[in-house]
């Protein structure tokens, strides 16, 4: 009897090793496959915000704006419960930030680069989540002397 | 992406061996079809450089901090003063005043000069990219004034002083003493920021001088990297 009683304990404490293994992991974050993402104008002409400069050297904010037709393939979370994420990654030329406004999928926002920030709550209906937003970018001018790209992520944690 | 798509579609078809599958299957597809999705906007700083000087009056469609637009003006403004014949000569400089009625900055509407006493002069030049080197304002100064009988009065003996109401510490465009002819530089602008200054003219009164009216051109250049 005796061994038996501490069969049982071993398979108690196995089992609970592996509860708190699980339990303790990181969520992970997977990057959406957004491939049916579409620009309506993927060249974004920077302008100055203001014509004239400030009397000190803070006017040099320049703005641009272009429309994503985005389409997120969420497929694999069908039925499921997500969050997701856009993403805009630390990047050259510097430091830019963004703001957004949706159609009403997802949700609008603002966002610096380096950083993400919530664009959809919620139970996966559908295989993809598509939206048309309208990006306004701004960035310092003193960062920028010639076009260049500027890269997005939408991301989910798992 | 596709390779995620298809597994899960069997997924959601079958039990629960099956999203252990695409579980599996789903977490190596985000480690290696990550970095294939994302989406990209190129930014492109469009007709970014822009360069503005006024020299007395000048023109825009409103205060720029309310949206206002710099416009071109061609007026040539005059700065004079009429000397007695009693004191012609006698040391004492004489001030000089403006018919430019350029007292309130397009920056913000701000009382900035005090006309007829002085004449505003400002400016800024756009560019993107780091910090150039400055744009140089000069004055193109003729040798002299000259009246109708070709008198002359040395451009030297012109001066002026530099201030702006509400200004305290060192001026943009500070005081100077025209040249005897040549080319001058008045002032410098940093890229990207709005400059102004107001000028106080005088007449050094030390000579003297045939009666007559005595005129001369100045003109103003800005040249920005």
């Amino acid at each position: 009897m005796t061994p038996l009683r501490s069969a049982k304990a071993g398979s108690f404490f196995l089992g609970l090793a592996f509860t708190i293994f699980w339990g303790g992991a990181a969520a992970k974050s997977v990057i959406l496959d957004d491939s049916g993402t579409q620009a309506l104008d993927p060249a974004v002409a920077l302008h100055w915000k203001s014509a004239a400069p400030n009397r000190s050297a803070d006017g040099n904010l320049m703005v641009g704006t272009t429309i994503f037709r985005v389409r997120i393939n969420v497929a694999p979370w069908l039925k499921r419960n997500a969050r997701i994420y856009l993403l805009l990654p630390a990047q050259q030329p510097g430091p830019l930030s963004v703001s957004w406004t949706t159609q009403g999928k997802l949700l609008p926002g603002q966002l610096q680069s380096g950083n993400r920030t919530l664009v959809y709550s919620g139970a996966i209906t559908q295989p993809f989540l598509e939206d048309e937003v309208t990006f306004q970018f701004n960035v310092n001018g003193a960062l920028v002397k010639r076009a260049f790209p500027v890269n997005f992520q939408f991301v989910m944690d798992e | 992406m596709h390779t995620m798509l298809s597994t899960s579609v069997r997924g959601n078809a079958r039990g629960s061996r099956t999203r252990l599958h695409r579980t599996i299957v789903g977490a190596a597809c985000a480690a290696a079809c990550g970095s294939a999705s994302g989406f990209t906007a190129t930014l492109n700083p469009a007709s970014p450089q822009t360069i503005y000087l006024q020299v007395g009056v000048g023109s825009a469609t409103g205060d720029y901090i309310n949206g206002g637009q710099m416009e071109r003006n061609t007026t040539i403004n005059t700065v004079s003063v009429s000397v007695s014949a009693a004191a012609v000569g006698n040391g004492t400089a004489q001030a000089m005043t403006t018919n430019s009625t350029a007292a309130v900055s397009y920056w913000d509407g701000y009382t900035y000069c005090s006309v007829p006493g002085q004449m505003y002069i400002g400016g800024f030049f756009r560019t993107t990219g780091a910090t150039t080197s400055p744009a140089q304002v000069t004055a193109t100064v003729p040798a002299a004034l000259v009246d109708a009988t070709g008198d002359s009065l040395p451009f030297a003996k012109i001066s002026w002083t530099s201030s702006g109401n509400g200004d305290s510490g060192t001026e943009i465009f500070p005081g100077g003493t025209f040249v005897n002819g040549g080319t001058q530089t008045v002032g410098t602008m940093s890229s990207n920021t709005w400059n102004e200054s107001c000028w106080t003219f005088s007449l050094a009164n030390n000579g003297m001088l045939a009666a007559g009216s005595y005129t001369g051109t100045v003109l103003y250049t800005m040249t920005a990297p």
